[in-house]
Formats: C-alpha cells, structure tokens, sequence
C-alpha cells in the first residue's frame, strides 16, 4: 500500500509522472490553499446578489407569481446533485484502475454533499409541487430518479464508512459507484414507463433557442455559481481533513510499532 | 475449470441442505406473501390487482437472504482467501456463489410464488407460463443484484440497512418490467392490450438480465477480491 503522505515520487521529465504528481496530496495542499480563496470570494460575491436577485429583483412568473422563486435554489441544486454524482463516478473509475487515492478521498467527501443536495432538490420541488401542480408528490419518471438518487448517495457514504480499512471502503463504494451510473439510464428509462408529468426542460445547452427570460437566467446563473462554490469549499475541506486523518492514523500505528 | 466450479457447487449445496436454510428462505417468502392480505381487507379490495407488488417484494426481500451464509461464513473462516490462491479464477467461485444461492433459494420460491399465486390471489391457469418465465428471469435478476451487494459488504461494519439501501434502488428496474409482466387477470376479448403490454415488459426483463449479467458478476468478482486483499 503507498502511504499518501509520502514525497511525490523523484522528478521525471515524463508527462505522465508529471500528471501523477498532480494527484498526490502533497500537490493537493498547494492547489487547495489557492483554490479555497477563489470560491470564498465567489460565494460571497455571488451569494447575497443571486439570492437578492432571485427574490426582489426578478419577475414573478406570469402563470406561476411568485413560487417560481423557488427555481432558483430547486433548479441549480439538482444541477449540482447530478454533476457531483457524475465526478463521483468519474473519480471512482480512476480509484479503480489508476489507484490514485486523491479520487477515492473526493468521491468520500464528495457524496455526503451530493446527498444533501439531492435533499435540497427534492424538498424544494415537493414545495414547489404543491402551489403548482396541487400535490407534493407525484409517482413521475424525474421525481422519482432523483429519489433513486439519494438513496445511491445515501448507499455510497455508508459505504465509505462501513469499514475499518478507509481504503476497502473507497473502493467497494467505488465498484458501487460505477454500477450505480451504469442502471441510473436504465432506472431512469424504466420509470418513464408511467405517464410523465413534469415540465421538460426550460434551460437546454444543446438547443440554442432556450426559452428563460434573461431576467430569470442572471438569478440563476448567480445562484449556480454560489453553489458551485459552496459545494468547492465544503469538498476541499473534507478532503484535506482525510488527508490529515490518515497522516495521524499512520503515526498513530508507528509511535504504537516502536513502543512494542 | 467446470471440475471446480461443480465441486464448488458440490459441496456448496451440502452446506446449504445440512443447515436448514433452504427450508428458512422459503417459509420468510410464504410468510410475507401470505400475510399481506391478512392486513388489508380481503372483501373490499381486488387482491389480484396488488398480488404482482406482494409477490416481488416478497422475492427481493427473500433474495437477500441465502448469500448472507454463503459468502460470509466463507469469508469469515477464510476459505474464500485460500481459493483464491489456487488456480481456479475467483470469477468461477463467484458465479458457483450465485448458482447456489439461486438454486436453493429462488428456485423452490418460484414454485411458491406460482402456487400461492394461483390459490390466494386467484391467476388465471392459462398464464402460468408467463409468470413462471417472469418469476425465472426475475429472482436471476435479484439474486445477481443481492450477489453484487454481499460481496460489496463483506466485513464491513455496517448492518443489514445498508444492504437494502443498495439494493433497492439496484432492484428497481426488476420490480417495475417483473410487477408489468405479470398476468393476474383472465383477459377477455376487450383488453387484450393488457397480453401485449405483459409480454413486452417480460422481454424487457429478459434483456436486462442479458445485459447486466456479465457486468454484475465481474463487477461481484472485483469486489470479492477487494474483501479478500484487504481482510
């Protein structure tokens, strides 16, 4: 087992040493302690305008008033819950093949945060349902992918925690993590079998006619941002304190060696 | 490699018929499926209408047991490590796992399923075809599922909740195509839609075990090797 707290390893001129050298934890510090910063900044910077944004400035909705406010937190937290779900799997391929264990500490720290924005989607959408659509919930395909979705993240930080070894647990939540992006598609495909009936998407990055008022893109664009950000600091904090833990765990198991 | 993998199963199925679980799976799933409709009125509602929903879940909480002693008394005592050090392929000790556990737990439970099927929610005799080939594909399906997450688990700290956390939403597909392609009612000349849509949804589920077959059982290996290196 490589010890992360180990130097990076000798200085080669090959890219590929070069690209490993960036996932050590070492690395990771220094980029950390200049990334933290930025998203403070933007946080603070977006947070008060994005929110002040969404709830003055905007317009109500014509067919919705004023509930449409509730878009502004819905909207970017399900955003933020299905790409940290994407990065997850993404950093669980690379725990997997490359053994790197800067992955397996973000997809630890980054699915407790995952959930909790899942969380966010689905309590505001169930508040959102209600004026709109007159109930909180409905049995429809999206509604209940996201709920699928939460369950996996839930599933995927107790697995991180289930064992003794952090390791074992990284990469059995890992394995989980893959097969779980394999069947969301085919979860999602199979409760499309009932009727539908949620909105289709307003906002699309493939079609160029998106039909949102600026007025109502600037909120949440802001709001996107801040989150983003939020979720930035929340991530780089949890992963250097795995850092940190596993540091004191090896010393810890050291100091005990040498006394025996 | 057959040699071993029949031997395994062998020896496996010894195991299984000498401490009584074959006998302990089935009574759970006859005691799930046989007390739902003690909870509801029986009079009052259409029986066969909800029957598809007992039937499953009665299955995909039955498919989790028999693997629980399987895989894990093999772990614990270490003789999953000491197979893997010979040359047979842990792949091959893997799908022996999932034939024993499908054997001797989900096969007798189809016949459960059929029968109580036919006696307590009344399905129709001329589909007993169909809902065995749905209940066949189906419990194959949950027993890979129920593969996967034990094999993930192994010597973990957590309870039995994380099993189903995992597993419930791994089973979804299953429970929805399994439940659609079930055939509770006679069909008459006015909704034969309802024959088609059954039969679509059962080669949906045919499929889905075609496809997630070889994936699951060596996504299963990956984690058993994983439990077996780190114990």
């Amino acid at each position: 087992m490589t010890m992360p707290h180990t130097p990076a390893r000798k200085k080669t001129a090959s890219p590929a040493a070069s690209l490993w050298h960036w996932f050590t934890p070492t690395y990771f510090r220094a980029v950390s302690g200049r990334v933290t910063p930025i998203a403070l900044v933007l946080l603070l910077v977006t947070l008060p305008t994005g929110l002040a944004y969404a709830f003055f400035l905007s317009p109500p909705d014509y067919l919705q008033g004023e509930t449409v406010r509730i878009m502004y937190i819905h909207v970017p937290s399900a955003w933020l819950a299905l790409a940290l779900y994407g990065a997850i799997a993404v950093a669980s391929g690379i725990t997997l093949t490359l053994k790197l264990p800067m992955a397996g500490h973000f997809a630890t720290a980054a699915s407790p945060v995952g959930a909790c924005f899942t969380a966010i989607a689905l309590i505001s959408g169930s508040l959102w349902g209600k004026p709109t659509w007159g109930t909180y919930w409905v049995w429809d395909a999206r509604l209940t992918s996201m709920l699928v979705l939460f369950f996996f993240y839930l599933a995927h930080s107790a697995m991180t925690q289930a064992f003794k070894q952090q390791e074992r647990g990284q990469q059995a939540a890992s394995i989980l993590a893959i097969v779980g992006a394999l069947n969301l598609p085919i979860i999602k495909w199979s409760v499309e079998w009932w009727h539908t009936l949620h909105q289709p998407e307003s906002i699309s990055f493939i079609n160029p006619s998106s039909h949102i008022d600026i007025s109502m893109l600037i909120p949440l664009g802001l709001m996107t941002v801040a989150l983003f950000s939020y979720a930035t600091i929340v991530i780089t904090a949890r992963m250097k304190l795995a850092i940190l833990q596993q540091k004191w765990q090896s010393l810890l198991y050291q100091k005990t060696r040498n006394r025996s | 490699m057959l040699c071993v993998f029949l031997a395994l199963i062998r020896r496996d199925m010894a195991v299984v018929l000498r401490n009584g679980q074959l006998s302990s799976t089935l009574s759970f799933f006859i005691m799930v499926v046989v007390f739902f409709p003690l909870a509801i009125d029986p009079a009052s509602l259409d029986l066969a209408a909800i029957s598809p929903a007992i039937i499953w879940i009665g299955l995909f909480l039955a498919a989790q047991l028999p693997l629980e002693r399987l895989l894990h008394d093999d772990y614990q005592d270490g003789s999953l490590a000491l197979w893997s050090l010979t040359r047979a392929p842990l792949e091959v000790i893997a799908t022996a796992k999932y034939a024993v556990a499908w054997l001797t737990a989900s096969l007798p439970m189809i016949f459960a399923a059929l029968a109580s099927g036919m006696l307590v929610y009344q399905w129709p005799m001329d589909a007993i075809l169909n809902n065995m080939l749905t209940i066949l594909v189906g419990s194959l399906l949950l027993t890979l599922i129920s593969l996967l997450t034990r094999c993930l688990t192994l010597g973990s700290r957590g309870g039995k909740g994380l099993i189903y956390l995992m597993s419930m939403p791994l089973s979804l597909p299953t429970l929805i195509f399994g439940a659609a392609s079930l055939r509770t009612h006679t069909p008459t000349d006015l909704n034969t839609s309802i024959d088609t849509e059954t039969t679509t949804a059962l080669i949906l589920l045919s499929l889905l075990l075609l496809a997630t077959l070889i994936p699951m059982l060596w996504a299963s290996t990956l984690a058993l090797r994983n439990a077996i290196s780190h114990q």
